[in-house]
């Protein structure tokens, strides 16, 4: 079983979006899939037409891994399950602040779901605390969106010094281009800066598209209603890319 | 990814869907129709559905869908073992491509072919029960299967089916949906979807575990010799019958090797326990058995010689791979010729009245008189024939010394298979543990006089193809694959008092059962 998070500081740089057409296509491909929608405001679960649970259990996600069990949910794809997001979530960074080994819990629960699933996601909320912390002791990949902006080229050298501080190992990081917009310069200028940087990016660049917005409006993975289309395209390259790396 | 089960209902007519909906209360929209023939695989022993094991493969119809999916249902790991993407049904395990599942078969089937045991047509309409926010909460499966093999076309038979699908996680938004369905279609009464395949085997009225010979052999203790012995044999004979199609078929080297296994195990039978019969019925009964293993005996051998391609080519060097090859393909040729030959005298006249006087010499009851040999009990009898082979087997062992001749050490392998058979034979009337370990060392002892033995076969059979005209090539294979045998026949003969060694350590405990 590998454990892939999908994960960036910043807000709005294509996560979701990404979990959800990777998880897909990973399904598609005959990996056994459990998408975990760890940001409190549930656009993944959203996506896949999942409510969240009526009742809170968010104090219990970190104590054994049979509390998972029990919130997974079948989405309509073969293959692909998801554990819904709760708005307790959002209380994930206190919660971990209060429990010992914390920066390893996410991992030891994770564990136990190995003979069930081939291929764990985890779509991480914007932010920098303990839950992100216990997600880098958690994750054999963290695949970064990076719109090729000066503030996303500045969230993500602070991803990398904080690696760099505590010690983690930076080639985990697989960072790709997400929302690029080739006729903008200020997109060219950052891409090109940062593919000489310290850590390689994918080759896979993920196009801005109307069609990734109107996922929310079909309420499926682009595959399902813009198969053709550039960016289910893109998706489907940056999955094969992706595969070989896992 | 575990759901609940998998209820489902036998219809006689398929429901009016807006009457599902409006029965169901939720919106019901199509999605997936789909044709499919489901074929159910398996070899002439059955050895998948010994196993637990079913194999079944989808072929997709429509849509310009062609590839074959195959799916190992029931095995050791727990999940279903699938291959996607094939041309067709696989014949032998080494048609699939490397994975998971073409291990699982190699297991199981060795040099075995499958064949189709049944064919279903499935037409599917698979609805989907969705909430108010458009998500799944329940699959329905509308299913109109049509039975056609083993049956001729004119008796195919159908039936109507709907099946739940529950999703995990859903399942009290199934059981719901389920409870409305109850006052309508009554309790489910299908069995899990996963149980599908013995529902089809019931429907199409096979049970494999009537065609195979029962293990052990089911005899009574008291009953006298003579019958039993009858009675055992009929049952290996309609084991031989069993294997016929397949030989006239070609469809593998098993079937032939099993027909042949068989008939070797009646004469064996009758030779061992030659005191149960009166004189001339046992005779003659061998002598018939004799007679038909004689024309097997040929496409075996050349069966033999074939099957060792892939070993020969790995022991011998590169050079002399064109000589083996030119040499086999010359086999192969031949092996068309003779199996022909055989297929036209299975189809004759002569070999059905063959057939027929030794079934009916089988099926005559026998009255042994009262005091002969085949009059006695079973049991005692079958314990003082096998102490007595026991006794031979470790006298002749102990006088094996690294200097003992070739046929001595054959006299040996032949009352080893001996000692197998009559355990065999009668296994129903010991302790089924006392033989278990008996006939463990047994085998170990049997393996390496059979490597022994086959090596020492092997030799003769390639010699045999050699001629005054044979190509040099092909000559200089022949005798480099003849030292190589000599060798490793020698290397058994070594090991073969390091096993006996073993094998006396082992006691033969026959108490009754």
């Amino acid at each position: 079983m590998k454990t892939l998070a999908i994960y960036s500081m910043k807000g709005g740089v294509g996560k979701t979006a990404t979990a959800v057409n990777l998880a897909y296509l990973a399904a598609k491909s005959g990996y056994r899939t459990l998408l975990i929608d760890l940001d409190p405001q549930g656009a993944s679960s959203f996506y896949f037409r999942i409510k969240p649970a009526k009742k809170g259990w968010s104090k219990r996600f970190f104590e054994a891994y049979e509390n998972l069990l029990a919130q997974i949910k079948a989405s309509d794809y073969e293959g692909l399950d998801v554990i819904p997001a709760h708005l307790g979530f959002r209380h994930f960074d206190g919660l971990l602040g209060q429990l010992d080994k914390r920066k390893a819990r996410l991992k030891k629960v994770l564990k136990g779901l190995r003979k069930e699933y081939d291929l764990i996601l985890l779509d991480c909320p914007p932010s920098i605390g303990q839950l992100a912390e216990a997600v880098f002791g958690a994750a054999d990949r963290l695949l970064v969106p990076v719109i090729p902006t000066t503030l996303s080229e500045r969230t993500f050298s602070q991803l990398l010094d904080f690696f760099d501080k505590e010690a983690l190992d930076s080639s985990r990081i697989l960072p790709f281009f997400s929302m690029v917009e080739q006729r903008k310069s200020m997109h060219r200028k950052v891409r090109e800066s940062l593919q000489s940087g310290a850590v390689p990016f994918l080759a896979t660049a993920i196009p801005f598209s109307a069609d990734v917005e109107n996922m929310g409006e079909h309420r499926a993975p682009l595959d399902v209603f813009a198969l053709n289309r550039p960016a289910s395209k893109a998706y489907q390259q940056l999955w094969q890319e992706l595969e070989t790396k896992l | 990814m575990a759901a609940m089960n998998t209820p489902g209902w036998l219809l006689d007519a398929l429901p009016d869907e807006a009457a599902l909906a409006s029965q169901l209360g939720v919106s019901l929209t199509l999605e997936e129709e789909s044709r499919t023939i489901s074929l159910l695989l398996d070899d002439v022993d059955w050895h998948l559905w010994q196993a637990g094991e079913t194999l079944l493969c989808h072929l997709p119809r429509g849509q310009g869908s062609t590839e074959a999916r195959c799916l190992l249902l029931g095995s050791t790991a727990g999940l279903p073992v699938s291959q996607t993407r094939l041309p067709g049904p696989p014949v032998f395990w080494w048609d699939l491509p490397a994975g998971s599942l073409q291990l699982a078969l190699r297991k199981r089937l060795g040099l075995y072919a499958l064949r189709t045991v049944l064919q279903v047509t499935v037409y599917r309409r698979t609805l989907a029960c969705r909430d108010d926010e458009g998500k799944i909460l329940l699959r329905l499966e509308l299913l109109h299967q049509v039975l056609q093999q083993p049956l001729p076309t004119t008796q195919q038979q159908e039936r109507l089916l709907l099946r739940c699908r529950p999703l995990r996680g859903y399942e009290a938004a199934a059981r719901k949906l389920i409870s409305r369905l109850q006052p309508w279609l009554g309790e489910a009464e299908l069995a899990e979807a996963e149980d599908e395949a013995a529902q089809w085997l019931a429907w199409a009225k096979l049970d494999p575990a009537a065609e195979l010979l029962p293990q052990p052999v089911p005899l009574q203790p008291d009953q006298p010799t003579g019958p039993a012995i009858l009675q055992l044999a009929l049952l290996y004979w309609q084991q031989v019958g069993r294997y016929e199609p397949g030989i006239l078929a070609d469809v593998d080297t098993e079937c032939l090797h099993q027909y042949r296994v068989n008939l070797r195990r009646i004469r064996s039978l009758f030779s061992l326990m030659k005191k149960a019969l009166p004189d001339a019925l046992g005779s003659s009964l061998r002598q018939q058995l004799a007679e038909l293993a004689r024309p097997t005996g040929l496409l075996r051998d050349l069966d033999v010689l074939l099957l060792q391609e892939a070993d020969y080519l790995a022991w011998l060097p590169a050079t002399y791979h064109e000589g083996l090859q030119g040499l086999l393909r010359g086999v192969e040729q031949r092996r068309r010729r003779v199996q022909q030959q055989l297929q036209a005298h299975l189809s004759s006249d002569a070999y059905t009245l063959q057939c027929q006087v030794l079934q009916q010499a089988l099926e005559t009851p026998l009255q042994p008189e009262a005091g002969s040999w085949g009059s006695r009990p079973l049991q005692r009898a079958a314990r003082e024939r096998i102490q007595r082979c026991h006794r031979r087997v470790l006298r002749l062992g102990r006088a094996i010394t690294p200097q003992t001749p070739d046929d001595e050490v054959h006299a040996l392998r032949i009352e080893c298979k001996k000692l197998r058979y009559l355990l065999d034979f009668f296994a129903s009337l010991f302790p089924a543990q006392a033989l278990k370990s008996q006939l463990r060392a047994l085998k170990q002892l049997q393996a390496i006089l059979g490597d022994f033995n086959d090596y020492g076969v092997q030799q003769g059979l390639l010699a045999g193809q050699i001629e005054a005209d044979t190509p040099a090539a092909q000559q200089a294979a022949v005798h480099g694959l003849v030292a190589l045998l000599h060798r490793r026949q020698r290397a058994a003969a070594e090991q073969v008092m390091q096993a006996l060694a073993a094998y006396a350590q082992q006691p033969l405990n026959l108490k009754e059962a």
